[in-house]
C-alpha cells in the first residue's frame, strides 16, 4: 500500500483535473487553444526563443493539441497530475522514503488553481512539469550517490496504523482547503462568457442562448453577453419578440461595441460586422484583435476569409501561408486556398461589395446606426441590417427616426408588425396626434391599444411591481424606465 | 598505430562522403532541351542592378519540377552552381561575394535548368548587373503590423545590408509596449537621430553628437505635437510638422484606411536654444502644411500643403501641392516667402514624401489621387522633379500597380530605398534601385535579399520608413535610458508677417 498510494494519488488527480477542465473549466482548454498558436518552421521558433523564450514554446507546442478539447483535458490534467507524482518520485529517490505529508500535492493543486483564470499563462505549468522531468532522470543517473545520503535522512518513527491515519488527514486538510479554493476563485462570469462566445463561433444559437440567459437570471449586466444574446436571438428569428425579456440598462450598448480602442473588446467586434455583410469593418477589428492578442488561428482563418471576399487574395494567402504551418489548421487553409480567386467564401455574405467606392464613404466606428441605415439602402433584404437597425433606434429613443426608417419593413414577410413597433408606434402616435398619425399609414391593433391603456394606469397609480410584472418586457417600460438615454423620446 | 588507423579510417570515410556528394551534384548539366522564356522566381531578381555590397540574392524558382540546377557567373565562366530537388537557390556568402566582385560594371548569369521526367531543359539566362557603387551597409526601419489604431510589439531595427544581421535599436517591449514612431536620422548619419515615443513616456528622444535629450512632443502654445521631421544637414535643427491626424475606414471597396490631415502647421526646432521657430507663412489654420524635407545646403525647406480641412471637406478631394520656403538660420526671421514647385492638385493629384538627393539637383515624391498619407493608397507612384530644370517626371521605372511610397536617398545619391506594396497589396517592403544622376533615371528596384526566399511570404510585419545608414547606430544602451527621462519643454516663436 505505501508503495501504491502515490500512484494512486496521482491517478485520482489525474481523473479530478482531467473531469474538471471537461466540465466546469472546460472554457480554460478553448480560451487557451484560441489564444496560442503553434507553427512548424523555422522562422516561427527563431522568433519565438528570440523573443519569449523556450518555455512559451514549448507551452504553445502543447497547447495546439488542445484544439480536440478531450485531448486538452487529458494534456492539462495529466501535465499537473504527473507534476504530483515526479515529485513525490524524487522524494522517494533522494531520501529513501515516503512523502508521509504529502507536501508533494503542494504545487500541483496550487498550478492547478492558478489555471483556473482563462488569461493565467500556462507558461509555469510546463515549466514546472519540464524541469521535473528532467530532474527525476537526472536523480535516476545519480541514484546509487543518493543512496548514500538515504542513513542520514532520519526514519520516520510512527506506526503504519498511525503513518496512514495522518497521511489521510493530511490528504483531508488538502482535499478540502482546495475544494474550498477551487468554489471561492471559480469565476462562473468568466465561463459563461468564454463559453457564449464558443457557441457565437459554432454559430449554436441555442447554446448562446442558454448560457447568456444563465448569466442574466443572475440579474447581471454585461455588454457581452448581451452582445452575444442578441446576435442569437436575430439567428433564432427572435430578436423583435425578445429583445426586452431582460431589462437593456446598457441602451445600444448591448447591441454592438463602439470602437473605443479597448484591446479586449477588439476580439469581439467582428461578429457582428461579419454576420451584417460589413465585411471591411469586420476585418478592420479582427485586423486590430490579431495585432493585440498575436496571429492565432481564429485571427488568422478570419482575416484570410474577409480578404478574399473583399477581393485580395494575395493578403489572404499570406495569412494562410501561416495557417499551412500549424498541425490543425493547415487544412481549413488548404481549403480556403482553392477558393482565393474566386472572390467567394461559404457563409459569408459581402453586403457592401457593389457599393459605390466614389465619393469615397468612411464608417462611423462609434456608432453603428447609420452603417445600419447604409446597409439597408445598399443591400436590399439585409434584414439583420434592417431589424438591428429598429432596435439600435428604439433603444436610443428615437421613436421619431424609427418610424421614418420602418417602411423597409417592405422587403420583408413579417407576418404581423412585431409587438415592440406597435409599441414604439403608439408612442409615436401620442406625440404627434391621431390625424398626423393617421397620414402615416400605420394601424395599431386594438389590443395593444388596451394594453397600452392598462400600463398608463398602472403608471398613474405608481404601481411599480405591477407595471414590472405586467409590462417589463415592453418598449414602454424600457422607454419610461430603463433607458439609459432619459425617459423621453428624442426627436432629433 | 592504433590513431594513425583511425586517421586513415576517417580520411578515407571523408573522401568517400566528399566523393559521393560531387556524385550527386552534377557540375555540367546537359540540357535536352531550352526554352526561350526566362524562368518565373522570386523574388524578381531579373535585370536589376545589385550593389556591389549587398548580401547574397537567394531566391527560388518558382516553375514546377523534379530537380533543379542552377549556375551562376560571368561572361563564359561559371562562378558557383547548385543542383538539388529543391527550388530554393541559397548562395553562400563567399561565392557571392566573387561573383560581385569579377560582375563590377557587368552584367552575370543566373542559368537555370530544370529537370521534368527526366528531361533537363534550359531556360533564358536572367541577367543582371554589378554596380560598382556600394550602398549604405545598413538600413533602419520600424517594424510593426500595417494595422490601425491598437498596437502591441513593435520596434525599430536595421539590417545590415551585406548581410543578413538585423540588430534591434530600439523595441518597445523594453519600454513597457509604448509606441515608437517617426525614427528620423539626419542624412544617413547615425549620429543624429531622433524618435517619436508615445504613451506613458510621450516625448521626443533627440540624438546628437553623442548627447541624447528627450524633449516635449509639442511646444509649448503649439497648436498639435511635432510630427513628421526632418534634419537640417547642420544638425542644429529640426524641421516637424505639426499634425492632427484622424484615421477613417473605407466601407467597401479594397482600400481599408484613410489617414488624413485635419490640421497641420510646420516649424523648425532649435536643437541647441529648445525653440521652435515659425512663420505665419507654414502655421496657422488658413491650409495644412506637412512632409519637411531640406536641400542639401540646408537654405530650403520644401513641404507639402494643401487646403485646409472644414468638417464639411470630403477626405477625397483634399490635395497638397510641392512647396518650398528659404531659411536662413542665423537671421532674425529665419524664413522667407513660400512658393509653389508643382501644383499637383491642378490635375487633381495629390503629392506627399518630397526628398531632395544628396547632389540637390533632383526631388522625389510619391503622388496619390488625394490625401497624403499615400502608403494607403493603391495608385500611389513615385515622380522625380529635376530641380534645375523643373520638369516633373513619372518615375515609371521604380513604380508598380500597387502602393510605391516612402523612399529615401542613400548618401551618395546613387541608391534609393522605396516602400512598396506590390507584393500582396498590404505589407510594404523595402526596394532598392540604382540611380544614374547624369541621366535622371533608376533601375528596376529588387527586393531586400533575405537568407530564406520564402522569408516575405509569411512575415506578417511592415517595413516602416526605410532610411539608409552609413555606421550602425551604436547608443541603443543610452536610448532606454533617455525614454523614461523627463522631458525637456520647448518653446514657440511665430514669426509674423
Amino acid at each position: 500500500m505505501k508503495r501504491k498510494l502515490p500512484f494512486i494519488l496521482t491517478v485520482l488527480l489525474f481523473f479530478i483535473y482531467t473531469g474538471l477542465y471537461g466540465d466546469v473549466l472546460s472554457h480554460i482548454i478553448f480560451y487557451h487553444e484560441q489564444h496560442h498558436l503553434f507553427l512548424f518552421s523555422s522562422h516561427y521558433f527563431t522568433q519565438q526563443i528570440e523573443t519569449v523564450g523556450w518555455m512559451s514554446y514549448l507551452t504553445d507546442f502543447i497547447i495546439q493539441f488542445f484544439y480536440y478539447p478531450w485531448l486538452g483535458c487529458i494534456i492539462l490534467g495529466g501535465i499537473l497530475a504527473s507534476i504530483y507524482g515526479l515529485l513525490t518520485y524524487n522524494i522517494q529517490i533522494i531520501t529513501g522514503k515516503n512523502d508521509w505529508l504529502q507536501l508533494s500535492l503542494i504545487p500541483s493543486l496550487y498550478l492547478f488553481l492558478q489555471t483556473m483564470a482563462a488569461d493565467y499563462s500556462l507558461v509555469p505549468v510546463v515549466s514546472c512539469w519540464l524541469f521535473l522531468i528532467f530532474f527525476t532522470l537526472l536523480n535516476l543517473l545519480f541514484s546509487p550517490y543518493w543512496k548514500k545520503i538515504h542513513p542520514f535522512v532520519p526514519e520516520w518513527k510512527c506506526s503504519t496504523k498511525v503513518t496512514y491515519s495522518i497521511t489521510i488527514v493530511v490528504i483531508a486538510v488538502y482535499a478540502v482547503t482546495a475544494s474550498y479554493l477551487f468554489i471561492h476563485s471559480y469565476n462562473m462570469s468568466e465561463h459563461r462568457m468564454i463559453k457564449a462566445e464558443q457557441a457565437v463561433k459554432e454559430k449554436n444559437w441555442d447554446e448562446v442562448l442558454r448560457q447568456t440567459g444563465k448569466y442574466l437570471d443572475k440579474r447581471r449586466n454585461n455588454q457581452l453577453i448581451y452582445y452575444f444574446r442578441h446576435l442569437a436571438l436575430y439567428h433564432k428569428g427572435e430578436l423583435l419578440s425578445h429583445l426586452f425579456d431582460y431589462p437593456q440598462p446598457l441602451g445600444v450598448k448591448g447591441l454592438y461595441f463602439p470602437w473605443n480602442s479597448d484591446s479586449r473588446e477588439s476580439e469581439y467586434g467582428h461578429f457582428l460586422y461579419e454576420e451584417l455583410g460589413h465585411i471591411n469593418e469586420a476585418q478592420r477589428w479582427e485586423f486590430e484583435a490579431m495585432v493585440v492578442w498575436g496571429e492565432t488561428a481564429p485571427h488568422l482563418l478570419n482575416l484570410a476569409r474577409y480578404n478574399i471576399i473583399i477581393g485580395r487574395p494575395r493578403v489572404a494567402q499570406r495569412f494562410l501561408n501561416l495557417l499551412k504551418q500549424s498541425l490543425f489548421y493547415a487544412e481549413e487553409a488548404k481549403r480556403l486556398e482553392t477558393v482565393l480567386s474566386s472572390g467567394k467564401v461559404e457563409g459569408l455574405h459581402y453586403a457592401l461589395a457593389h457599393a459605390p467606392t466614389h465619393p469615397a464613404r468612411f464608417a462611423n466606428v462609434m456608432n453603428i446606426g447609420p452603417e445600419l441605415l447604409y446597409l439597408c439602402e445598399q443591400d436590399q433584404g439585409n434584414r439583420m441590417a434592417f431589424e438591428y437597425l429598429m432596435c439600435d433606434l428604439l433603444l436610443s429613443n428615437q421613436v421619431v427616426r424609427f418610424v421614418e426608417y420602418l417602411p423597409f419593413i417592405q422587403q420583408f414577410d413579417y407576418p404581423e408588425m412585431p409587438a415592440i413597433f406597435e409599441e414604439a408606434l403608439l408612442m409615436y402616435k401620442l406625440g404627434i396626434g391621431e390625424e398626423a398619425f393617421a397620414a402615416t399609414g400605420y394601424v395599431i391593433r386594438p389590443q395593444t391599444e388596451q394594453r397600452f391603456a392598462r400600463y398608463y394606469q398602472l403608471f398613474q397609480q405608481k404601481d411599480n411591481y405591477r407595471l414590472r410584472k405586467e409590462f417589463g418586457k415592453t418598449y414602454w417600460y424600457y422607454l419610461n424606465f430603463v433607458s439609459p438615454y432619459g425617459n423621453k423620446i428624442i426627436t432629433n | 598505430m592504433e590513431t594513425k588507423s583511425l586517421r586513415i579510417n576517417l580520411i578515407a570515410t571523408l573522401c568517400l562522403l566528399a566523393f559521393g556528394f560531387a556524385g550527386c551534384r552534377p557540375q555540367n548539366v546537359q540540357a535536352d532541351r531550352t526554352e526561350e522564356q526566362l524562368p518565373r522566381i522570386f523574388p524578381d531578381y531579373i535585370g536589376v542592378t545589385f550593389p556591389v555590397n549587398i548580401a547574397p540574392a537567394n531566391f527560388y524558382i518558382q516553375e514546377k519540377g523534379d530537380a533543379f540546377h542552377t549556375e551562376m557567373g560571368v561572361g563564359e565562366e561559371i562562378l558557383y552552381s547548385t543542383s538539388g530537388s529543391k527550388p530554393e537557390v541559397i548562395i553562400p556568402e563567399k561565392a557571392w561575394r566573387t561573383l560581385l566582385q569579377r560582375a563590377q560594371g557587368k552584367e552575370f548569369f543566373f542559368r537555370i535548368y530544370i529537370q521534368r521526367e527526366k528531361s533537363w531543359t534550359q531556360y533564358a539566362d536572367i541577367l543582371n548587373t554589378v554596380s560598382p557603387d556600394t550602398v549604405d551597409a545598413f538600413l533602419a526601419y520600424r517594424l510593426l503590423y500595417p494595422g490601425y489604431e491598437l498596437w502591441n510589439e513593435m520596434g525599430i531595427y536595421e539590417r545590415n545590408l551585406t548581410n543578413f544581421d538585423v540588430t534591434p535599436i530600439l523595441e518597445n517591449r523594453d519600454i513597457g509596449k509604448q509606441c515608437l514612431n517617426c525614427h528620423t536620422f539626419n542624412h544617413q548619419r547615425p549620429a543624429d537621430f531622433m524618435l517619436h515615443v508615445r504613451g506613458k513616456d510621450n516625448g521626443t528622444v533627440v540624438y546628437r553628437n553623442g548627447q541624447m535629450e528627450k524633449i516635449a512632443a509639442s511646444a509649448t502654445g503649439a497648436s498639435h505635437g511635432n510630427t513628421y521631421a526632418a534634419w537640417h544637414p547642420s544638425g542644429r535643427f529640426i524641421a516637424f510638422s505639426m499634425n492632427e491626424i484622424q484615421q477613417f475606414f473605407h466601407v467597401s471597396g479594397q482600400k481599408p484606411i484613410e489617414v488624413s490631415d485635419l490640421a497641420a502647421d510646420l516649424g523648425v526646432y532649435d536643437v541647441d536654444r529648445h525653440v521652435l521657430l515659425t512663420d505665419s507663412a507654414i502655421y496657422g489654420p488658413d491650409a495644412m502644411e506637412t512632409f519637411p524635407t531640406w536641400s542639401p545646403d540646408g537654405q530650403t525647406l520644401f513641404f507639402c500643403r494643401g487646403n485646409a480641412y472644414t468638417h464639411a471637406t470630403p477626405l477625397d478631394s483634399l490635395r497638397y501641392d510641392l512647396y518650398a520656403i528659404p531659411f536662413q538660420a542665423d537671421d532674425a526671421q529665419p524664413f522667407g516667402t513660400p512658393r509653389c514647385l508643382y501644383a499637383a492638385s491642378r490635375e487633381g493629384k495629390s503629392i506627399s514624401f518630397p526628398r531632395v538627393s544628396p547632389d540637390g539637383n533632383f526631388l522625389l515624391f510619391t503622388m496619390s489621387d488625394y490625401g497624403n498619407f499615400s502608403i494607403w493608397h493603391p495608385e500611389s507612384d513615385l515622380y522625380l522633379l529635376d530641380l534645375r530644370t523643373g520638369e516633373v517626371r513619372l518615375a515609371a521605372e521604380l513604380n508598380s500597380p500597387d502602393v510605391d511610397s516612402f523612399h529615401t536617398w542613400s548618401s551618395t545619391g546613387r541608391w534609393l530605398v522605396l516602400s512598396s506594396k506590390r507584393l500582396d497589396g498590404l505589407w510594404a517592403r523595402p526596394f532598392f534601385a540604382h540611380f544614374d544622376a547624369a541621366t535622371g533615371q533608376f533601375t528596376k528596384p529588387f527586393l531586400l535579399p533575405q537568407a530564406d526566399p520564402h522569408f516575405y511570404e509569411t512575415f506578417t510585419r511592415t517595413y516602416n520608413l526605410p532610411e539608409f545608414l552609413t555606421a550602425p547606430v551604436t547608443s541603443q544602451r543610452a536610448l532606454l535610458e533617455t525614454v523614461s527621462q523627463h522631458n525637456t519643454e520647448i518653446s514657440l516663436r511665430i514669426q509674423g508677417r
